[in-house]
């Protein structure tokens, strides 16, 4: 256990961005603090489109509400919708992936038919064509990303299974009699955790720009919540009077997607090191 | 002088030291096996020689002289007109050692072009009398293929063709015959010997079958875990030597009928 | 990949397709909104409940689901994909107004792509933990992690507002309105794609080949253009074609940020007003062309690949 322990602790990498991704995890939850109790969705008119200011370090947005509290309160809603999509995803994904390599026969026929169509599918038309029949919000977003993306899960997991399907320690199994369940949670799942951890991980910072950009174009997060992406969206109007508007959001959106790919990337060095 | 001279050689990666004290002398027109199991060191010895240690290895101890000039200090350009010319690799796989989506020709031209100028034709005539030197018939239908559609032994023959184009004085063989069955095993190593009978050439023959080591070597190296336990003349190590290493190698050759046929 | 292999792979499009079409109308036959009630909406006329219901019957949505959906697909087999409710034109006619614009869009994106991508990511590989490489890898990090809308709208407030070089607003499809959506795109998909690359030439450079290349004593430089490189080529090829039919379906956002006149603009658009047909051509019409690129490249990988052609 100590040996598992240090080679995630020696990787420097790792620690860093560890650390930073906590930090961000920490705003997040202590959002009201840091905001200073400040409400995001509240404002007045009055205060609308000021440039920033001692009492507001981002300024205000167009119905006056103080921005650096938005983008504070903004952390809670992309980083726990992101972790929500990407443990659907895996779940899903991984699930379905090892049914269709296990079972093989039309089971797998049929899920892998239904992977090349959500695959052929223009990801982001079909997001938004579920956001419109479902209604706009955050959770169906998640739905409609986690129903575009579930494929590239299950198509590794399946290929991760059928390297160990047909081997004879796996037919001895079968032939001694394990049950079903058995066979997936012992032998076939285990051969998968390693990559699909490693893919959620490193996929954790692009799931969080589609929901910015589903919220973006209106089909996510609804006004007044403060979302990143649809932040930036009603920065848009704005762009030439009030960039602060724009900048701002953004930059959390970027920031947090490094902190987290670069959380990932180190993540796949140490459970995956194939350079030498 | 001896052709080569490998005094107490140490190779390590990185921090890890693979082979501790290496020391071998090898005379022109000598064969000299290398035995061991695997993870010996046995195949990074060789290399170290060449000079094609992977990743982070390098030699952090001792020399390595070939024929009076140092390897360890040679230039990029000194290495390249040295490998391929006066020292050769056969490699366990010669098939792998090619290009896959090329045909063994062009990869051939590829490689006679770099030591010679003269034109593609002519290269490509040398290759296939090379080939059709190492008893392989119809040598341009050889080099029209690609390495994958021919057998091991055709493979290997080939390899053994390249390597020896330039008659080098050293020839070193990394495991060239684990990778066969077993009859063209004794072929390929029949040819090895015609090679020291016909050009002289010294080798330098790397295996963990004590048989071919035997057969083939004149002097026989043993390692273990990246040292070298015993060596000495053949008939010292299969006779004389009073090593307990040596002798579980060779008990554990098989016998038939109460005689070891080593 | 001989005719048997491609006629399976022909079936597979078709069974995909017959899927997608399915879901799709699905889909928007269970969208809230209401096609015959926004016919009339759209011109700024408030219609009455029978105005709507005729409208309804004209438009032949009062019939069953899978009637609809029948002759529909019996249409589209005809080359009739219906026309646009919001725009009073046929769809086919509206997909292909818009089609050259984001064809260019892509295919500029995807040169930009290509030259700064390939030679970033040999260099990378070549200068495997060197500086340089490191370096590379820091600005395709800095890439993939930039939202591309964001990036979009930076490009604007600075190229369009601040310094006023180019127009904010793309009308024409010239070379002005194309280039900095087509940054914005390039930007992301160069950063993936050198990684990519970059992977791409490692590996190949770890290959067996490489040493036996180097213990016959051909130079380095020979190494890599002759052999390494045009081997890469060969996954470089698919990716590429996954690149670019993603592309194709990924353009919505930059186009609505820059007010290009693109399909991805147009297929937000239907999909806000619930124009079905519109939306359903523009899922058919994409999703084929996918298929039909990613068809290409695997037949043209096939073919390229010795090992592939003669080892059947």
């Amino acid at each position: 256990m100590d040996k598992k322990k240090n080679k995630f602790l020696s990787n420097k990498g790792f620690v860093l961005f560890g650390i930073l991704a906590l930090i961000i995890v920490l705003v997040a939850v202590f959002a009201p603090v840091l905001a200073g109790g400040i409400d995001p969705t509240a404002g007045s008119l009055a205060d609308a489109i000021m440039p920033p200011d001692a009492k507001h370090i981002f300024g205000t947005d167009k119905m006056g509400r103080d921005i650096y509290a938005r983008v504070l309160y903004g952390a809670r809603i992309s980083l726990a919708s992101t972790f929500a999509l990407v443990l659907v995803i895996f779940v899903i994904g991984t699930a379905l992936g090892v049914l269709s390599g296990y079972f093989g026969g039309w089971v797998d026929a049929v899920i892998m038919r239904l992977a090349d169509m959500m695959i052929a599918f223009p990801g982001l038309v079909l997001a938004i064509a579920v956001a419109g029949m479902l209604g706009a919000s955050m959770r169906n977003a998640i739905i409609a990303i986690a129903l575009v993306t579930w494929p590239k899960y299950a198509r590794m997991a399946r290929s991760l299974v059928l390297k160990v399907r047909h081997t004879d320690y796996v037919y001895a199994a079968i032939v001694t009699g394990s049950s079903t369940w058995r066979m997936l949670w012992k032998y076939m799942l285990p051969n998968t955790i390693t990559t699909l951890v490693i893919t959620a991980a490193t996929d954790i910072g692009s799931m969080m720009m589609e929901l910015a950009a589903l919220s973006f174009l209106g089909f996510g997060a609804q006004p007044p919540a403060p979302e990143w992406g649809s932040m930036l969206n009603e920065g848009r109007d704005f762009m030439q009077s009030a960039p602060w508007m724009m900048v701002y959001p953004g930059l959390a959106i970027f920031i947090t997607v490094v902190v987290f790919n670069m959380l990932g990337d180190n993540l796949r060095d140490i459970l995956d090191p194939r350079e030498e | 002088m001896s052709l080569l001279e490998i005094k107490n050689v140490d190779i390590s990666y990185g921090k890890n030291l693979t082979v501790k004290n290496c020391n071998l002398n090898l005379e022109k027109g000598e064969i000299c096996s290398i035995v061991g199991e695997s993870g010996s060191g046995k195949t990074t010895v060789i290399r170290a020689v060449m000079g094609l240690l992977p990743g982070a290895g390098r030699v952090s101890a001792g020399d390595i002289i070939y024929d009076g000039t140092d390897l360890l200090k040679l230039t990029r350009k000194q290495w390249r007109s040295l490998r391929g010319h006066d020292i050769s690799m056969i490699f366990q796989d010669s098939g792998a050692m090619m290009n896959q989506t090329r045909l063994i020709g062009d990869s051939y031209v590829e490689y006679i072009q770099t030591h010679e100028d003269i034109s593609k034709q002519d290269a490509w005539a040398k290759g296939i009398e090379m080939i059709e030197r190492m008893r392989l018939p119809d040598g341009d239908r050889i080099m029209r293929s690609y390495p994958f559609q021919l057998s091991g032994g055709q493979r290997q023959r080939v390899g053994i063709a390249m390597g020896m184009t330039y008659q080098p004085k050293l020839l070193l063989a990394d495991e060239p015959t684990s990778a066969l069955d077993v009859t063209t095993q004794a072929q390929i190593v029949r040819q090895f010997m015609e090679l020291r009978d016909e050009y002289g050439t010294s080798i330098i023959i790397v295996t963990h079958n004590l048989g071919v080591a035997a057969y083939m070597g004149d002097k026989i190296v043993v390692m273990k875990r990246g040292e070298v336990v015993d060596q000495g003349e053949r008939e010292y190590i299969l006779h004389r030597s009073t090593n307990p290493y040596t002798k579980l190698l060779l008990d554990a050759v098989p016998t038939l009928g109460g005689k070891r046929y080593v | 990949m001989n005719k048997n292999a491609i006629l399976s792979r022909l079936l597979q499009m078709v069974i995909v397709l017959i899927g997608i079409s399915f879901l799709t109308f699905l889909l928007t036959y269970l969208s809230p909104g209401d096609p015959a009630r926004n016919l009339f909406t759209a011109s700024g006329i408030m219609p009455t409940t029978e105005q709507i219901e005729e409208a309804r019957k004209m438009l032949g949505l009062d019939k069953p689901f899978f009637t609809q959906y029948k002759d529909w697909i019996l249409n589209c087999l005809q080359g009739n994909f219906g026309e646009s409710f919001m725009l009073h034109k046929p769809v086919t006619e509206l997909l292909l107004d818009r089609l050259w614009p984001t064809l260019k869009l892509t295919i500029a994106s995807a040169v930009l792509m290509l030259l700064f991508s390939v030679p970033l990511g040999v260099i990378s590989a070549v200068n495997h933990n060197k500086p340089i490489d490191y370096f590379v890898r820091a600005i395709t990090f800095f890439g993939v992690s930039i939202p591309n809308f964001w990036l979009g709208l930076m490009l604007i407030l600075f190229f369009c507002v601040k310094m006023r070089l180019l127009p904010v607003v793309s009308s024409a499809g010239d070379f002005k309105s194309l280039i900095l959506p087509a940054v914005t795109l390039a930007v992301a998909m160069t950063a993936k794609y050198t990684r990519q690359v970059r992977t791409a030439v490692l590996e190949e450079l770890h290959s067996d080949y490489v040493i036996g290349a180097r213990a016959r004593g051909v130079s380095e430089n020979k190494i890599l253009w002759g052999n390494v490189l045009p081997n890469s080529l060969l996954p470089l090829i698919t990716m590429l074609g996954l690149s670019v039919g993603s592309l194709l379906g990924g353009t919505s956002v930059v186009e609505i940020i820059f007010s290009y006149p693109g399909l991805g603009n147009l297929a937000v658009a239907a999909i806000t007003s619930a124009d079905y047909f519109l939306v359903q051509g523009y899922v058919l019409w994409v999703s084929i062309i996918y298929m039909v690129i990613n068809l290409i490249v695997d037949i043209s990988y096939n073919y390229i690949d010795p090992r592939m052609r003669l080892r059947r």
